[in-house]
């Protein structure tokens, strides 16, 4: 039917949610959801279509806002992988922008002491510097064990 | 007189947006008492929202399940799936914990209400 708008707002709700939580959440949300157009239409004994759906997903408030009053609940493979996703989100970015810079220098330098294996030595040594100094700074905890 | 209508307009928004601000920071304390009073019996979200509704205490629909999360959280409320219906649903009841804090609750909330009543008399030429 129209389930696209229903899972789209529900995707945006429960986005930064733990997976458990996630599942339940969505779960909860859409028979609401659905409960309440079901008795729009009923009530105005017309068939379901797009607009109620519309209406009954502006009449939750926004998506962000929803999102925001949940408690945060996340297992530890949730923050695990949270992690992960930053080491390897920081990894992409040092590993373009040492690319641009081993390109650039090679315009002007001859014979440059680097090459792609160097680059990715470079990478890896990062990694382990940037995820020893994010858990020693307790920066990963602090994120993720958050109250609200 | 564009100044004039300007500043009506502007102050008619400001008041309808300091009114709203106080009316959630409000609301979201009443809203807890509500749904810890009604849930002596078990009911799912949908029928949370139409009672609240019914007594007269509107709920933004996206505001109930965030703090029925919360509720269940700290034990005021406990929850379990009912899949036997047309859709599954998630029914919520009051735990024990949950009615004694009730009780404290309903003393600080009328004790509230009785310090807003006795100032609201004190205003002048009200």
């Amino acid at each position: 039917m129209h389930n696209n708008l229903i899972n789209k707002y529900i995707k945006k709700v429960t986005k930064d949610m733990g997976s458990d939580q996630r599942k339940e959440v969505s779960k909860e949300l859409e028979a609401h959801i659905l409960d309440s157009v079901d008795a729009i239409a009923a009530e105005k004994n017309v068939k379901v279509d797009e607009a109620i759906i519309r209406k009954v997903i502006l009449r939750m408030g926004s998506a962000e806002e929803v999102a925001a009053m949940y408690p945060i609940e996340k297992t530890f493979s949730d923050k695990a992988l949270d992690t992960l996703k930053d080491i390897g989100r920081f990894a992409i970015i040092f590993l373009i922008i040492s690319v641009i810079i081993w390109n650039v220098l090679r315009i002007y330098i001859k014979d440059l002491p680097f090459d792609t294996v160097t680059i990715f030595i470079f990478l890896i040594v990062f990694m382990i510097l940037f995820s020893i100094h994010m858990i020693s700074r307790f920066k990963i905890f602090s994120k993720y064990f958050k109250e609200t | 007189m564009i100044y004039i209508i300007s500043d009506i307009i502007i102050g008619d928004l400001l008041m309808g947006k300091v009114f709203e601000k106080f009316e959630t920071e409000v609301k979201r304390g009443v809203l807890q008492l509500g749904v810890i009073c009604l849930l002596d019996k078990e009911q799912y979200g949908y029928e949370i929202i139409k009672n609240l509704n019914n007594v007269g205490l509107k709920v933004e629909e996206g505001t109930l399940y965030p703090l029925l999360r919360r509720l269940e959280k700290d034990e005021l409320l406990s929850s379990h799936w009912e899949t036997s219906g047309p859709r599954p649903r998630k029914y919520y009841k009051t735990t024990d914990f949950g009615k004694e804090i009730r009780f404290k609750w309903l003393i600080s909330y009328k004790s509230i209400n009785t310090a807003v009543k006795r100032l609201e008399d004190n205003i002048q030429g009200k």
